[in-house]
């Protein structure tokens, strides 16, 4: 049964770009408001999904300003804030209020300006994510949260730095495809593990997600009322949310995210299907071992064997089930706030059969999984061409 | 001789912790720790060198992190003495011997 439908999504490049923040997210409101057809004065509540405005841009009251700057007038509007996963939080409110039956129509944006601080600023606001005073201040980084965590799988289960670089190598051909990524560049096995550029062992420069700028939107409304506003409706079937232990090192085992476990089983419960039921994903690849990790957590595949999996090419886009077919964190781009509605919004474009060159095959059910800061929280969605 | 961690120790389950929290995270007691101190002594979960860093790190490039889980039952994340960047494994005998700038730094037991 759908939670909520589809009606409408938008995006804007991500990237390095030129448009304030303001600009980003009016570029993806607008898209979505007309691919649904609708006007300002049609929606009866706003989620924003936005990571660190107040850090990135010196602004806060964030939602109300980017409802202000779309034009809504007197629209309840509301901001969510989950690290990575904040996108997703500001998704799943949107259903909840669909579900709850107060609100019939809602807009959903996630957004992040991050281009607009120098790198090493933008480490040390990332870095907020994580426990400023037992994680932070003893040097830890997220691209070393996932260098523990991929010597860790590595021991474990013998995953290869060769598996590891295939997913950097994969996003980046799938990128190559989309018009929206952040990076267009072809990248061999070779390149990643003959890098020099090193970030946090075994990690080089190939293996982590980019600093971009962009906005994505989501139009939601009640499954019933779906019909009379788009032609094309995908329904949004499962929703899972959990939190797992805030530091990385609370974690049993490194080598697994309980809260990605949990939410994904929610929402399988949820949307009644299986992990063998879904044709191709969306995951958090802010690191190339956190896609590995992702696709076992997921129950794609046995835990130690994601890395296998990718090598061998099951997870390219003709493989058995495509992951990342937009090129992912990696290298479609990594806008904070905006991936978790990015993600979902590339979702629908597959299901449509909208997504051009990097189209999947013949795809009914589609998944999204994004993960906030070292597994703290995490969402899983499941959605269903109707 | 390696320096000691304080912990929290729930008299309850007898678990220790390295952070409080109001219900204890294993039998779920209310305010069931009391402070513990246990030796800073145990083996590498995992570990990675850091070569990017956050800005007020930057001269420290690059250095170990390290995941240890000490002996008395508590897990920790520390930095590694310089002198073990790349010999580093999991499973290694590590022990507390200092604090720089508040930094735990450990080193291989010999
Ligand atoms: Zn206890």
């Amino acid at each position: 049964m759908a939670l909520a439908s589809v009606i409408g999504v938008g995006t804007t490049h991500y990237g390095a770009l030129q448009s304030t923040f303001a600009e980003l997210v009016i570029e993806a409101a607008k898209q979505a408001l007309d691919d649904a057809g609708l006007g300002p004065d049609d929606i009866d509540a706003f989620y924003l999904g936005n990571y660190a405005g107040d850090s990135f841009i010196d602004q806060n009251h964030l939602a109300a300003y980017a409802a202000s700057v779309i034009g809504l007038k007197g629209v309840p509007s509301s901001r969510l804030e989950g690290a990575c996963a904040s996108g997703s939080l500001a998704l799943r409110q949107g259903i909840l209020a669909i579900q709850s039956g107060m609100y019939k129509r809602v807009l959903v944006v996630g957004a992040e300006k991050m281009t607009s601080q120098p790198t090493a600023r933008v480490t040390e606001i990332l870095a907020q994510a994580s426990n400023r005073e037992w994680e932070a201040n003893i040097g830890m980084t997220f691209p070393s949260v996932f260098g523990l965590i991929a010597q860790r799988h590595m021991y474990r289960y013998g995953t290869t730095r060769e598996q590891i670089a295939s997913v950097a190598v994969k996003n980046h051909a799938h990128a190559l495809l989309n018009p929206h990524a952040h990076l267009h560049k072809n990248i061999t096995i070779e390149d990643v593990c003959g890098c020099t550029s090193m970030v946090a062992d075994p990690l080089n420069r190939y293996d982590c997600s980019l600093i971009s700028d962009g906005a994505s939107a989501m139009v939601l409304c009640a499954p019933d009322l779906a019909k009379e506003y788009q032609t094309n409706v995908v329904d949004i079937i499962g929703s899972g949310q959990a939190s797992g232990p805030f530091e990385l090192f609370m974690n049993e085992e490194l080598t697994s995210f309980s809260a990605s476990r949990q939410a994904s089983q929610e929402a399988y419960e949820m949307a009644n299907v299986q992990p063998m039921d879904i044709n191709f994903a969306e995951v958090h690849d802010c690191f190339t071992m956190a896609e590995i990790i992702a696709t076992e957590d997921l129950g794609f595949f046995k835990p130690g064997e994601g890395g296998i999996a990718a090598l061998e090419g099951r997870t390219s886009l003709r493989g058995d089930i495509p992951i990342n077919p937009s090129g992912g964190l990696k290298a479609k781009g990594h806008p904070i706030g905006s991936t978790g509605v990015g993600q979902g919004v590339e979702v629908v474009y597959q299901l449509r059969g909208q997504a051009g060159q990097r189209q999947v095959k013949e795809s009914s059910i589609g998944l999204t999984q994004n993960l906030g800061g070292s597994g703290g929280t995490c969402t899983v969605h499941i959605y269903k061409r109707r | 001789m390696s320096l000691k961690i304080k912990v929290h120790h729930c008299v309850i389950c007898e678990k220790n912790y390295l952070l409080a929290s109001a219900y204890c995270p294993q039998c779920r007691s209310e305010n069931s720790f009391i402070p513990m101190e246990v030796e800073g002594k145990g083996k590498i979960f995992s570990y990675t060198v850091v070569y990017v860093s956050e800005k007020k790190w930057e001269a420290d490039t690059p250095y170990s992190l390290a995941v240890i889980d000490l002996d008395g039952g508590v897990r920790v994340l520390g930095r590694m003495n310089g002198d073990n960047l790349h010999p580093l494994q999991i499973d290694m005998e590590v022990e507390l011997t200092e604090y720089k700038d508040q930094v735990p730094v450990f080193k291989r037991v010999d």
